[in-house]
């Protein structure tokens, strides 16, 4: 089923404005409506929406780490849909200059019917487009929330065949760039799916299968359900408002269309005509020629009129009605890919409440250096400094430590444990680290741990977060290795010299 | 400090000038019937919005430090504005240029060239004010950071002085190119209110009246169109330089190849894993590792190795996650990924690909025995598949696709085992 892969769906419908796009500009020349040129450019801003989206999806879904991204590009959706909310921001704002524009001078429409036409011809593609992109969760493989359920697409060997990945040109270009991979063949299709234990993994098969310069390890299939998470749904969101935004431009051009074609009384050209509703040097002209009409009286109908002055207005107004739906609904998808893009704490997390949770268990000291934020989608990332009095009671409670992270939804933690030394209890002990006072403002935190709000990054006091000390253990350091003591000397600082000569 | 009143004041007072001028040039740019004029409006709500950036994010990130919102504080709210900016101005840019095309097929001429000479002198005015201010702040703030930079690190100088020394130029190259960018942005700015001064200046001196439209009309599109393209050509390095932050992607001018090459060499290390080198903003970078060592007091001599290791790459943040080697797992995957295999897709890189990750080959300290005590934190626990490997064919596979271990590492490692 093509259309739940989103790729296909993003280039149809780009397929679809451009060729409508093309369409409009003939038609345009033809009736030499400029009302239509301009209007056909608002599919052309949908075009550049629908490619920013696709690049978006295209950059996503290479997931591996690289030497230029060690993250993958998965985040690539979120500012895909942050460009995208901004741009339509930017075209509400033209928009909005053009309709006030038109209440200073209002225009009339030439030629209505050809305007109806075309509009319904776009709303009709608007149309689809919406319903493209609004059911973009529902399909058959939905929301895996990464517990790995055994997708049927997920149990087909890596050596069969793979329909949905094509490797086009690009990949390979894409995968040059990529460092040498190691492929973990034994998890290879099965996340925690059934055939996993026991089962010898047959390296050589997958060897066979990882070819350097190719999909290696690139899991359509995989990738392709999992990832209908709220990355890509974000992406979709910022097309969605586009396609959105264009139908209510359609809607609002065939009604004006319509009502001007239905009520407006235009002039005629060939007979004197007031016009009361453009405001032009004309108008004493005007009055002139009605009084000396009346004057004549031979004629029985009185000047024409232009029609209804107020259906000029109509078409501002509903612009202005158009420019208030969107901005109000571009901006929750705004705030939320903002958000993560500045590595804010997802919503469902409480960090208070699991810093009390970590700082509760038992042989962990203090908690500091907390820091969580979300990659993108369904990836939260946290990392951790955990101070406890020595190796051993580390050991033990890493696995729960690890644990209360999984609740939370944390799944990728890096945690990095710190001991106490004998001498300093207060658990602050100094830096002995290359990073002192001089890289405070590099550092991403270089402020004391409560969260108190100074400018303590210019502060000179050595209050580095990086508060590992490394004092434990000096009989062991010193049978082990011949090396560290010299290196220590040397970088240390003069209180870290007191440290050691004292012990 | 006393700076950032100063700075707040000369911001506030750019963002009135800036903003009335914007509306100034706007309405004029409709009433006389000038694209060009439009078009430099539209530059300058660029300005004002990136001023309105500059200032909310500065008052942004000393209010909230870090919150339970935001545990890294809100610093990147400036490469969000920026990129936000960049975007707006894109597509701002998108539609003058459809407008001068229409404007090209079916010309018009300029209705009222006094007005749009005047406003356009006056734009012109206020861009070389704003350049003046902003050479004269970036000027200030330069000698200042240099000069707090001299005294806060004199006393270490002396003993890590090449890093240091090398440290220094970096931040006078940024300095250097911070100013060129500025530079160069206001003369965008300016060379456009040129554009409009020379289209208005042919009309006001040759003016047209009634006459249908002669070659006159086709100049202020024309400009218009070269307009855009210069300030589309300061608006996509912007776009480049914050989605570099953003995308999280490995800082310009740190290499990890040689990165995780200086790294896997640390005595201690038996393998790394899972590195990952971001940029917060602003040149703070941060890393995280997975490193793979023997005993705990491996541990905690290459500790230290390794974060000099990253502090002569310029990244200053570490968090270093120690796992200890047991047979079961291979040296190259995580042993505690998460508590079960089943997070998988939810890590932030996939467990099943191993990118970037290292072998030590220098491997003196492995000696087949692997101390009891220190296991690995997870592995016994049940829910956590461990694959079966073959070791012999993991030397096999490293010996093919680690194309960057030399073939020395390889060797030693297969006698590791």
């Amino acid at each position: 089923r093509w259309w739940q892969n989103r790729r296909a769906r993003l280039l149809c419908m780009l397929a679809l404005t451009f060729l409508f796009f093309v369409v409009e500009v003939v038609v345009s020349r033809v009736t030499s409506s400029l009302a239509m040129l301009s209007d056909s450019f608002h599919m052309l801003s949908d075009v550049m929406a629908l490619v920013v989206a696709l690049v978006a999806v295209r950059f996503a879904q290479r997931t591996r780490a690289t030497k230029k991204n060690t993250f993958g590009w998965v985040r690539a959706e979120v500012m895909g849909a942050l460009v995208n909310a901004v741009f339509l921001t930017a075209l509400c704002f033209t928009i909005l200059l053009e309709a006030i524009e038109r209440f200073t001078e209002p225009h009339e429409i030439q030629q209505p019917l050809v305007v109806i036409g075309v509009g319904v011809a776009g709303l009709v593609i608007n149309l689809l487009g919406l319903c493209l992109f609004n059911h973009h969760g529902v399909g058959g493989h939905g929301h895996s929330h990464g517990h790995g359920h055994s997708h049927s697409g997920r149990q087909h060997p890596r050596s069969g065949p793979k329909p949905e990945q094509q490797p086009g040109d690009g990949e390979a270009a894409l995968h040059r760039e990529e460092t040498s991979t190691l492929v973990e063949n034994c998890s290879s299709s099965n996340g925690v799916g059934q055939e996993k234990l026991g089962k010898p993994c047959d390296m050589k098969d997958d060897m066979a299968d990882l070819q350097v310069n190719g999909n290696a390890g690139h899991y359509p299939l995989d990738v392709e359900e999992v990832e209908e998470d709220s990355s890509a749904q974000l992406n979709m969101r910022g097309v969605f408002l586009h396609v959105f935004g264009d139908a209510l431009g359609s809607v609002i051009v065939v009604v004006n269309a319509l009502l001007f074609y239905g009520l407006w009384n235009p002039c005629p050209k060939d007979r004197p005509c007031f016009n009361p509703c453009v405001n032009n040097h004309c108008m004493e002209n005007a009055t002139l020629s009605q009084t000396l009409g009346r004057a004549n009286g031979s004629e029985a109908e009185s000047v024409p009129v232009a029609g209804p002055c107020w259906l000029l207005y109509l078409d501002p107004v509903l612009c202005l009605i158009m420019v208030c739906i969107l901005l109000y609904t571009t901006y929750p998808l705004l705030r939320e890919s903002a958000l993560i893009l500045l590595q804010t704490v997802p919503k469902q997390i409480d960090v208070h409440s699991l810093n009390s949770k970590l700082r509760t268990l038992e042989g962990v000291e203090a908690v500091h250096e907390l820091h969580i934020w979300q990659l993108a989608g369904s990836r939260i990332i946290g990392t951790a400094h955990i101070k406890c009095p020595d190796p051993s009671t580390y050991m033990m409670v890493a696995k729960r430590i690890k644990e209360i992270f999984h609740d939370e939804g944390i799944h990728a933690t890096t945690i990095q444990p710190e001991f106490a030394s004998v001498g300093s209890e207060s658990g602050r002990g100094k830096c002995e680290f290359p990073c002192r006072t001089q890289c405070a403002l590099k550092q991403c935190c270089g402020t004391v741990e409560d969260n108190t709000a100074k400018k303590t990054e210019k502060s000179s006091s050595l209050s580095i977060s990086c508060s590992e000390v490394v004092i434990d253990f000096p009989k062991a350091r010193r049978t082990k290795s011949e090396s560290i003591p010299s290196v220590k000397l040397a970088a240390n600082t003069d209180q870290n010299e007191q440290f050691e000569s004292s012990l | 400090m006393g700076r950032y009143s100063g700075k707040t004041c000369r911001l506030i007072f750019m963002l009135v000038l800036t903003a009335g001028f914007f509306v100034a040039e706007l309405v004029s740019g409709y009433l006389g019937n000038s694209i060009a004029l439009v078009s430099d409006s539209f530059n300058m709500l660029s300005d004002l919005i990136s001023l309105c950036v500059g200032l909310s994010t500065g008052r942004i990130a000393r209010r909230s430090r870090r919150g339970p919102r935001a545990t890294y504080g809100y610093s990147r709210a400036e490469a969000v504005g920026a990129l936000s900016n960049a975007v707006f101005l894109t597509a701002l840019c998108f539609t003058i240029c459809v407008e001068a095309i229409l404007r090209l097929a079916r010309p018009e001429p300029i209705d009222d060239a006094q007005l749009v000479l005047v406003v356009g002198t006056l734009g012109l005015a206020v861009n070389l004010v704003g350049l003046l201010v902003d050479v004269f702040s970036v000027c200030r703030t330069y000698t200042q950071h240099s000069v707090s930079s001299l005294n806060a690190g004199d006393s270490p100088n002396d003993q890590k002085s090449p890093e240091a020394g090398s440290e220094k130029k970096k931040e006078k190259k940024s300095e250097a190119l911070n100013i060129r960018g500025v530079l160069l942005h206001v003369m965008g700015d300016a060379l456009g209110s040129v554009v409009v001064v020379i289209a208005a200046t042919i009309f006001h001196v040759l003016p047209l009246g009634n006459a249908p439209c002669n070659w006159q009309c086709y100049i202020d599109p024309s400009l218009t169109i070269i307009m855009v393209f210069i300030i589309l050509s300061s608006a996509f390095p912007l776009i480049k330089e914050t989605s570099v932050i953003l995308l999280q992607m490995v800082p310009k001018g740190v290499n990890m190849q040689l990165l995780t090459d200086r790294l896997a060499r640390v005595p201690g290390v038996s393998s790394l894993h899972e590195v990952h080198v971001w940029e917060l903003a602003g040149g703070k970078n941060i890393a995280t590792l997975h490193v793979k060592c023997q005993t705990s007091a491996d541990y905690q001599d290459a500790a230290y190795q390794i974060r000099k290791v990253f502090h002569e790459a310029g990244i200053h943040s570490v968090t270093i996650q120690p796992e200890y080697i047991d047979n079961k797992t291979s040296l190259l995957l995580c042993s505690s990924p998460c508590i079960s295999k089943a997070c998988d897709s939810q890590l932030c890189c996939s467990q099943r690909e191993t990118s970037l990750a290292k072998t030590n080959g220098y491997a003196e300290k492995n000696d087949g025995s692997h101390l009891g005590p220190h296991k690995d934190n997870s592995s016994s626990k049940n829910d956590i598949e461990i694959p079966i490997e073959y070791p012999l064919s993991e030397d096999g596979i490293k010996k093919v696709k680690n194309h960057d271990a030399s073939d020395g590492k390889s060797q030693l490692s297969s006698t590791r085992l």
